[in-house]
């Protein structure tokens, strides 16, 4: 509790004290050359306590005119020089070289504030000048193809760390990436064999504040060769001090001096990156001692660090077309699965890990749940999902934390790690799961972070002085969900709900297709049954009136073969008739209710009446028949088959009977027409309910078609029931009709 | 007794003949007019006398339901109806009867069974029925 309140004491601390510094205006520079100030009009106003011994003049004549302070052959062609300067900002560009009092230099300017300017000579030596040349050369030649070439931002930071080092000599290059905390870490480094690694090294936000990187976007490169060596204050004419932002020269704030210092840096220089206008991070070097980098090399570290940020916006591009994409096929396989059996429960978990990089993940639907990878139990998942349901019932929920961000789901589910859930459309609360497990995840800071700031021995405020590697191990939480996660998980909720709808649309218009075959099936069938009909009946017609009129004329083989013709179309309508009832039968609605089976019989026996005096029938009924549930006018169709069919073949005895009976049996309704008739052979029993199939003489017992059985057989298969016939040749016949009552209603 | 008149709108030579026997057997004092199609028939009915309609549904041109269709539009005839038609579709039937039909038969292929059921609707339909009281008639 304590160390937590000091560090937030520490940081406030160290945030005022930088905040209160004006880093772009220290008012001194470095002691490695000297630097002017001019107004619009060429005329000294600032000039740095160290210009006369270096110029050997008299500088602080405020006011004279730069020609004046250096030797003709510099001095005459700067003004012109000046006027060429581009209007931006930028750095200094290097306009020659002079030779003054303290030695040979290069002559440096850029514009200023209020239209003015600022001349800087650094101190060279004559083999600066060679390097440069080749440092170009190499530059435009080689390197600058390989960083447009190079496959990937890891690759990339190792090329420009390198080339950096080639071209500065420093001891350690690292190229050092802000993350969105404004923290950083190492993603290169190139040092001496003898020196730490900095690789993979975390360093805290307050390591670099906020104006610090402020300027860092302005004005791309800072070097400081000598941190150890003292600072040369401005002098000036004026009120106002001068602006150093983009002066090479420029002191840095003793803060951060003394934070090179506590790292063991002699000399320092970074490069910014910058991606799109935006600070992406810094090249940065150091050197043991101190150190010199020629102002041309730094211009060409300048180059490289911009070629390399006009590389990121289009590798982040491919990178995110490159992850879409794999993240797009994924989906396709997924949606391959799904509109299939028309839901979630479709949904293969396995599959769900190659849209969201995951442990494990899992689908939890009202079906069930079903899960692959490393995910906590099903009776957790189910939980989990109850709780997630709460927090969010649309679109996508996501922590790393399970632990902490579900903390009303039981602890032993929640160990840790994280999840990143998805409602799936249908609104129905299924839900699509990705876990990924707790990382005992380690952060190797650059130092001990909560101790940013440290008060020194005179009681001045000094950055931390210690750079030891200090490991922080989080708890309890999962690697991070990316915003392309989330996008990934969203948009296959998008593409779930896409598919869905087509599907439903797909069904809709297949059924309306089968209502409208249906339809016409039907028309169909009556108008065949319609159009056969009308000419059998001509046909009868006249061999009807052919008979009546001239059946003497005839004789009896002529009346006879009439007759035939009469009796055929007779026949021929019974076939067509029967043909479109049983075309009927598979498409006509079942409409199911209790049937009073007693009822049902009365009616039928009514309807026979003729049949059964004719051949003197019994029928018999020895207990109440009570109710089935079913369709009544199809039952009523096979009861009446049933009966017509047992009184068809009553055999030639006495007393001929057809019994009716009804039972349950399970959830099942048993009807059972039994008679003492003539039975059926047992080669002929699997015969009976074949369509047109007739056993006998097309005349004998009554006629038909072979219609009936078979209508019979296809009315109880429409119930959902089944029949069964059980004969004896001679003895009897018994048709049990067994039909569901407990299950569906269709 | 005045002569009563059956109207037949029926387009088959074969039925029409069949039925014109038919009548001299079971109905011989009863006249057979006939109309081959709709049209014609529904002329026919509007220019004299009609006792009963024996209309076929499968006509040229309009059909049967559409002329008990036209005629429900203008507001009904007194003249009963009834279809003969070979077909017994549920929906020919239904839809008959609710456009004003009073009876629907399916013309059987037996012979003997035609001639019994021509029987009993003339007889029904002539003699049997107390036809509704013409609209001058209403007091």
């Amino acid at each position: 509790m304590s160390s937590v309140s000091e560090t937030a004491v520490a940081a406030s601390v160290r945030t005022d004290a930088c905040a209160r510094e004006q880093i772009h205006i220290p008012e001194a520079i470095q002691d490695r050359g000297a630097l002017l100030g001019l107004d619009a009009r060429g005329r000294l106003v600032h000039a740095s306590a160290n210009a006369d011994a270096v110029l050997g003049v008299k500088a602080r004549a405020w006011g004279c005119r730069i020609e004046e302070l250096l030797p003709p052959e510099a001095g005459a062609g700067l003004l012109g020089h000046l006027a060429e300067l581009p209007d931006t900002d930028g750095a200094p560009l290097v306009l020659g070289t002079v030779t003054v009092a303290a030695g040979e230099h290069a002559l440096l300017a850029h514009r200023g504030g209020d239209g003015g300017f600022v001349v800087e000579l650094e101190r060279q030596r004559p083999e600066d000048v060679t390097r440069t040349v080749g440092g170009v050369t190499r530059m435009l030649r080689e390197v600058h193809p390989t960083v447009v070439a190079s496959a990937g931002i890891d690759a990339l930071c190792g090329i420009v760390a390198a080339e950096v080092q080639r071209l500065t000599r420093f001891d350690r290059v690292m190229v050092y990436r802000f993350d969105e905390d404004a923290s950083g870490v190492v993603l290169a480094d190139r040092h001496l064999p003898e020196m730490a690694d900095y690789l993979d090294l975390r360093f805290p936000a307050a390591d670099i504040p906020p104006q610090a990187r402020e300027l860092y976007r302005r004005s791309t490169v800072r070097f400081v060769g000598d941190v150890n060596a003292p600072t040369i204050p401005l002098e000036r004419a004026g009120d106002t001090p001068l602006d150093l932002t983009f002066a090479g020269l420029r002191a840095l704030s003793p803060v951060h001096l003394q934070y090179l210092r506590n790292m063991g840096a002699g000399a320092s220089m970074s490069v910014s990156i910058l991606d799109e206008g935006r600070l992406w991070g810094l090249i940065a070097c150091q050197h043991r001692t101190a150190h010199r980098v020629p102002p041309e090399i730094r211009a060409l570290c300048e180059f490289l660090a911009l070629a390399f940020g006009l590389r990121l916006p289009g590798q982040r591009a491919a990178d995110r077309a490159e992850g879409r994409r794999r993240r797009a096929e994924a989906r396709a396989r997924i949606l391959q699965d799904a509109p299939a059996a028309g839901g979630p429960e479709a949904l293969n978990p396995e599959r769900l890990m190659d849209v969201v990089e995951s442990d494990g993940a899992a689908i939890c639907s009202t079906a069930g749940i079903s899960c692959h990878g490393h995910t906590p139990p099903p009776a957790a998942i189910a939980e989990i999902a109850a709780g997630v349901r709460e927090l969010s019932h649309h679109g996508v929920w996501s922590t790393r934390a399970l632990a902490t961000d579900l903390p009303e789901v039981g602890p032993a589910v929640t160990a840790g790690g994280g999840l990143l859930a998805v409602a799936l459309p249908g609104g129905s609360g299924d839900l699509a799961l990705w876990f990924r497990r707790e990382v005992a995840e380690t952060v190797a800071w650059a130092g001990d972070p909560r101790k940013p700031v440290a008060v020194d021995a005179g009681g001045r405020l000094s950055p931390r002085g210690s750079f030891a590697v200090w490991a922080e191990t989080v708890r309890g939480r999962s690697a991070a969900w990316s915003q392309d996660d989330l996008d990934a998980a969203a948009e296959l909720r998008t593409a779930l709900a896409a598919a869905l709808a087509r599907h439903a649309a797909a069904l809709l218009k297949l059924n309306t297709a089968l209502t409208r075959s249906n339809e016409e099936l039907d028309a169909f069938a009556y108008t065949a049954s319609h159009d056969l009909t009308e000419p059998l009946r001509g046909i009868h017609n006249y061999a009807r009136f052919t008979l009546e009129d001239h059946g003497d004329a005839l004789g009896d083989t002529g009346r006879d073969k009439l007759d035939a013709i009469v009796r055929l179309t007779v026949r021929m309508e019974l076939v067509i008739d029967s043909l479109l009832q049983i075309s009927r039968l598979g498409r006509a609605e079942v409409l199911v209710g209790d049937v009073d089976v007693d009822a049902l019989l009365a009616e039928v026996v009514e309807l026979q009446a003729g049949a059964i005096g004719d051949h003197h029938v019994e029928v018999r009924v020895d207990a109440p028949l009570g109710t089935i549930r079913s369709d009544a006018t199809k039952l009523r169709e096979i009861l009446l088959n049933l009966v017509a069919n047992a009184v068809k073949y009553a055999a030639d005895r006495d007393v001929r009977w057809v019994q009716i009976r009804t039972r349950r049996d399970g959830d099942d309704a048993i009807l059972e027409v039994r008679d003492n008739g003539i039975g059926i052979a047992p080669e002929h029993v699997e015969d009976v309910f074949k369509l047109f199939r007739r056993l006998h003489e097309r005349d004998a017992y009554g006629g038909g078609v072979g219609a009936g059985l078979a209508i019979v057989q296809r009315l109880a298969t429409r119930l959902g029931g089944t029949i069964d016939v059980l004969s004896v040749p001679g003895s009897g016949t018994a048709f049990t009709v067994r039909l569901p009552q407990g299950g569906s209603d269709d | 007794m005045t002569e009563r008149v059956v109207l037949a709108i029926e387009d088959s030579e074969e039925d029409i003949f069949a039925l014109r026997r038919t009548m001299k057997l079971v109905a011989p004092d009863v006249l057979l007019t006939h109309a081959p199609d709709a049209e014609a028939g529904l002329q026919r009915m509007r220019s004299g006398r009609v006792d009963l309609v024996l209309l076929d549904l499968n006509l040229p041109g309009l059909s049967g339901r559409q002329l008990l269709e036209r005629l429900r539009l203008e507001g009904g005839t007194p003249t009963p109806i009834v279809v003969l038609s070979t077909s017994a579709h549920p929906g020919d039937v239904s839809a008959c009867y609710q456009l004003g039909a009073k009876g629907y038969v399916r013309k059987p292929v037996d012979l003997d069974r035609f001639r019994e059921l021509v029987a009993a609707v003339l007889g029904y339909w002539l003699d049997a029925v107390e036809p509704p009281p013409t609209e001058s008639a209403v007091p």
